[in-house]
Formats: structure tokens, C-alpha cells, sequence
């Protein structure tokens, strides 16, 4: 049986004599979205790229599915998009989609209804048939989107994806990637809009000088994450640790829960004990303060 | 191949040949001035094989597709090859146009034909050099590189020739090492060759050869080359 993910371990790669990835670790699974946060210069781009295959390694090793990134067979499952776009003045949307998509393996008899099924998902069909050089930055971004979901990747590799996008594509981008995430694609977003990486990724990587300083699991497959705020002096520390498995910071306890009943049998018995609750929201790892500390 | 014939630039280059080609035509040395175009165009077009890609991020998605590099490089030699080859038809239609309407003289078939194979042959040559240059280097430096190489080569059999004339110093080194100057020559030749009088099967099986063996290169060196992509 194969091992269905995206693996990379040890990834080392220095340009002139520069360690820009000093041993880098990571994992993708089926129906899994990981975010790679970290400042500039911190090597993000450059792991990317070395997972699509563009920079050779100094060091380490890579697999998608136990299979090398440069196998034509997983890069017919894989779709990128690039931060910015910027090919093709003359050719038209349709025609840029239409020639990716058969690059990609899209077969012939089916290429054409699924160009225009996703550019019309994407809101380009009007845009369609005009050049490309009329296209603005964020039409440009939806092109791009488009031509790497075409082919229904199992690997998606996101560079800023929302970038350049009103909000209604940053909402429509969302939705892609949850709907990737459903079909069991393992998706990598590399972006600095933690607001959206909170709200699509699974997993994050804080990468820092080359290397992995920060991993943190934002969702759980098979858990429930809330964060309780309790009114100051109404709980005993030692009663709510005991019940949350984790003591109260600034008056939030977070409790983890398999299912809604479970959350609800935990926040009763924080009541009981004395405490009282102010608020009850779903917990989210807060990327901007742990960008702050590790920055 | 389309993103040249969509090219207002490509298609005036077309309309120049052709009315210079015509305009030759009256001459009375088959095949003046249209094969030098083509050659120009040859190396213009040809410089831009591979390097415009890697800035504008094209390269970046096309091999994150599954393609081979090499039948991605191989495609778009044969695509500019033919946007040459077209506009050597062009030139060549122009002229023997031209000649049939002027009518008078016996007419040039057998030399404006190799005419036509010369320019061809060495377009391809062209072609497939700055490919490898292209396989190895970044945007339009491979067409420096391309001109540089030629009239160095040409420069420095000058001055070689002028010292071997002196009996004493380089002069008699080089007259003891005759291999230097030979080897210069045939680089020379090999590289940058120029159409013969007449089309001769060894010239054509040199050229190809060539050919062959300076894209297989390109495809190995471009198989190899990392792509740069973004810059964090």
C-alpha cells in the first residue's frame, strides 16, 4: 500500500554558500491543509519550490505518495499557483485555462467543459475571450487558480493565492480550498494573510531561518476545540486544570471535546464547580501573537 | 509558432523580406540580401527560446505540468524553426516572383534552391546553438554571448594569422602548432557555419550532426537547470 502523503525530511538547500533551508520536516495528509507562515527571507518560497521540483536539494529527501516530485505521473496531480501570473499577453483566459489544462493531462473530449465550468466558478466567463493583458491583478490570480484546479490536483501548492482579490474572491478562494480539502487533495498555503490561514488550514508551520521554530494544529480531525472565558475570581485555577485538562490563561481555559454534547457536558461541570462563564467561542491559535514571538 | 504569427513585429519582419526579396530580385546574384534577414531573424527569435519564461513565471507552470523539459524545449525550437521557415518561404516566393515577372534570363532554379537549403540549415544552426545558450543562461544574454563567441573566433584567427606571418615569438610557436589555429578554425566553422556555393551532402551531415548533438545538450543542461521562483 502506498503512503498517501506529501513528505519531506531533512530538506536542506543553500545558495551561495547561504543555508536559506537547514533541515526542514513536513508532512501533508489526504484532506489536509498546512500553512507556511513565517517573515520574509524565512525560506518558504524556497521550500516550495523545492517541493514542485524547481530547485534540486542539497539535502533530505521529498515524496508525494513515495514518489518523486519530478515523476510526470505526480506532477499530473499537482497544481501550483504562483503568487503573480504574468504570461501570455496575447492569448485570452479561455485559451491560457484550455492550453494548461491539456499540458496537465486534461483529456481532449473533456478539456473544454471543464475550462469553462471553472471560469465560470471563478467569475471569469465574461473575461473569458479577451486578452489577458486586459486582465487586473486579481483576474490574473482567478486565471491562475483556475488552471491549477482544472486537472482536480491530489497536491496544491497555494503561493498568496488570495492576493489581489476583493473580498468576494478571498471568500470564493476559501471555498475552493475547503472544497479541495473534502475531496481528500493535500493542500500547501504559503501566505502571510494569517487571518485566512486560520481560517483554512489544519495545520501551520512557523518557518524561521530555514528551519520549522513553531508547529501548531489549528483544527483537529476528530476533536472540538472552544475557548471558555471565565469572570476573574469567580474559579479556583486548581477545579478548572482539573476539568479542562489545561489551566486558565488571562481567564481562558480552553477544553477540547469530541462532539458538541461532550463540550456541553464539560462547560456544565465548569459551572458546577463555581466558575462562571462569560463566553464560550470555537478556539483559534492566535498566528498573529505567536508571529510577533517568533519573529 | 502562433505566438509568432500573432506578433505585429513577426508579421512586419514577413511583409520586409518579402518587399526586400522582390526588390532583389532584379539583381543579378540569386538570393541577395533575403537569407541574411532570415539569419537575423534566425538569431532574434532564437535568442528568446527559454529566457523570456524564466521571468515572466511561465516557465515556473509549465514544469509543474507533466511534460518533459526536453520535448518542452524540443517544441519550441521546432515552433520558432518554423516561424524562420516561413519567412525564408516568404523571402524565396518573393523573388522567384519577382524574377518570373521580369522574365528575360534563364532562371536560377537549381541556385535559388540552394539558397533556400543554405538559409534553412543554418537557421536551424543558429536556432539550436542559442538554445544551448539559452539552456544555460538567462533572457537575451545567449544572443551577446552567440555574437561575442563568433567575432571572437573570427577576431582571434586574425591576429593569430598576422603573428604566424613574424618567423620569431607566437609566430614560430604557432607555426610549430599548427593544431591551435586549426582547431579555432573548425569551432569556427562548426558553430557559425555559412551556406556553401553548392549544398553538399557532407556540409548538410556536419550541420546535422551539429544540430543534433547541440540540442541533445540543451535538453540535458535544461533537464538539470533549476528554476528560480519567487524570492523568499
Amino acid at each position: 500500500m502506498t503512503d498517501r502523503r506529501i513528505l519531506a525530511r531533512g530538506v536542506r538547500k543553500a545558495f551561495g554558500g547561504r543555508a536559506v533551508l537547514a533541515g526542514v520536516d513536513l508532512d501533508i495528509h489526504p484532506g489536509e491543509v498546512l500553512g507556511l507562515i513565517g517573515p520574509n527571507g524565512a525560506g518558504k518560497t524556497t521550500l516550495m519550490s523545492c517541493l514542485l521540483g524547481f530547485l534540486h536539494l542539497d539535502g533530505g529527501e521529498i515524496a508525494f505518495d513515495g514518489r518523486s516530485c519530478d515523476d510526470l505521473g505526480i506532477r499530473a496531480r499537482t497544481g501550483f499557483v504562483p503568487e503573480r501570473l504574468s504570461l501570455g499577453r496575447r492569448v485570452t483566459g479561455w485559451q491560457f485555462v484550455r492550453y494548461m489544462a491539456r499540458l496537465a493531462g486534461v483529456p481532449r473530449a473533456t478539456v473544454d467543459q471543464r475550462a469553462t465550468d471553472l471560469l465560470e466558478r471563478l467569475e471569469l466567463a465574461e473575461a473569458a475571450d479577451r486578452p489577458m493583458s486586459q486582465y487586473s491583478r486579481g483576474m490574473l490570480q482567478r486565471a491562475a487558480i483556475c488552471q491549477a484546479l482544472i486537472h482536480e490536483p491530489d497536491f496544491l501548492f497555494l503561493d498568496e493565492p488570495t492576493s489581489g482579490l476583493d473580498p468576494n474572491g478571498v471568500l470564493l478562494v476559501r471555498d475552493l480550498i475547503a472544497e479541495q480539502k473534502q475531496r481528500g487533495a493535500m493542500v500547501l498555503l504559503n501566505s502571510h494573510q494569517l487571518s485566512e490561514v486560520v481560517k483554512v488550514c489544519d495545520r501551520v508551520l512557523f518557518l524561521r531561518g530555514g528551519v520549522v521554530a513553531r508547529a501548531e494544529t489549528l483544527r483537529h480531525a476528530d476533536r472540538m476545540l472552544m475557548a471558555v472565558r471565565l469572570l476573574p475570581g469567580s474559579y479556583q485555577p486548581e477545579g478548572v486544570k482539573e476539568i479542562a485538562g489545561s489551566a486558565a490563561e488571562n481567564d481562558v481555559v480552553v477544553i477540547a471535546g469530541r462532539d458538541e454534547a461532550e463540550i456541553a457536558s464539560l462547560v456544565r461541570r465548569l459551572v458546577t464547580s463555581g466558575a462562571d462563564v462569560v463566553e464560550i467561542r470555537p478556539h483559534m491559535t492566535d498566528l498573529e501573537s505567536i508571529f510577533r514571538g517568533q519573529a | 509558432m502562433r505566438r509568432h504569427v500573432t506578433s505585429a513585429g513577426y508579421i512586419a519582419a514577413l511583409i520586409l523580406i518579402g518587399f526586400i526579396a522582390l526588390f532583389a530580385s532584379g539583381f543579378a546574384r540569386p538570393g541577395s540580401m533575403w537569407p541574411s534577414l532570415v539569419g537575423l531573424m534566425a538569431l532574434i527569435t532564437g535568442s528568446a527560446i527559454i529566457g523570456p519564461e524564466f521571468s515572466t513565471g511561465a516557465l515556473q507552470l509549465i514544469v509543474s505540468k507533466p511534460i518533459r523539459r526536453s520535448a518542452y524545449l524540443l517544441s519550441r525550437v521546432a515552433g520558432v524553426f518554423a516561424s524562420v521557415a516561413l519567412a525564408a518561404v516568404v523571402g524565396l516566393a518573393a523573388e522567384v516572383a519577382g524574377r518570373l515577372a521580369r522574365g528575360g534570363r534563364p532562371f536560377p532554379w537549381s541556385r535559388l534552391a540552394t539558397i533556400f537549403g543554405g538559409t534553412l540549415a543554418t537557421a536551424l544552426l543558429t536556432i539550436a546553438v542559442l538554445t544551448l545558450l539559452g539552456s544555460v543562461t538567462r533572457a537575451y544574454w545567449n544572443a551577446a554571448i552567440y555574437l561575442g563567441t563568433e567575432a571572437a573566433l573570427g577576431t582571434t584567427q586574425a591576429i593569430l594569422g598576422t603573428f604566424r606571418m613574424r618567423a620569431t615569438g607566437i609566430g614560430a610557436f604557432l607555426e610549430n602548432h599548427p593544431g591551435i589555429e586549426r582547431t579555432l578554425a573548425t569551432v569556427d566553422e562548426v558553430l557559425f557555419a555559412s551556406a556553401p556555393e553548392q549544398l553538399t551532402w557532407p556540409w548538410l551531415a556536419r550541420v546535422g550532426i551539429t544540430v543534433t548533438v547541440t540540442l541533445a545538450l540543451a535538453c540535458v543542461a535544461f533537464e538539470r537547470r533549476e528554476v528560480p521562483y519567487g524570492t523568499d
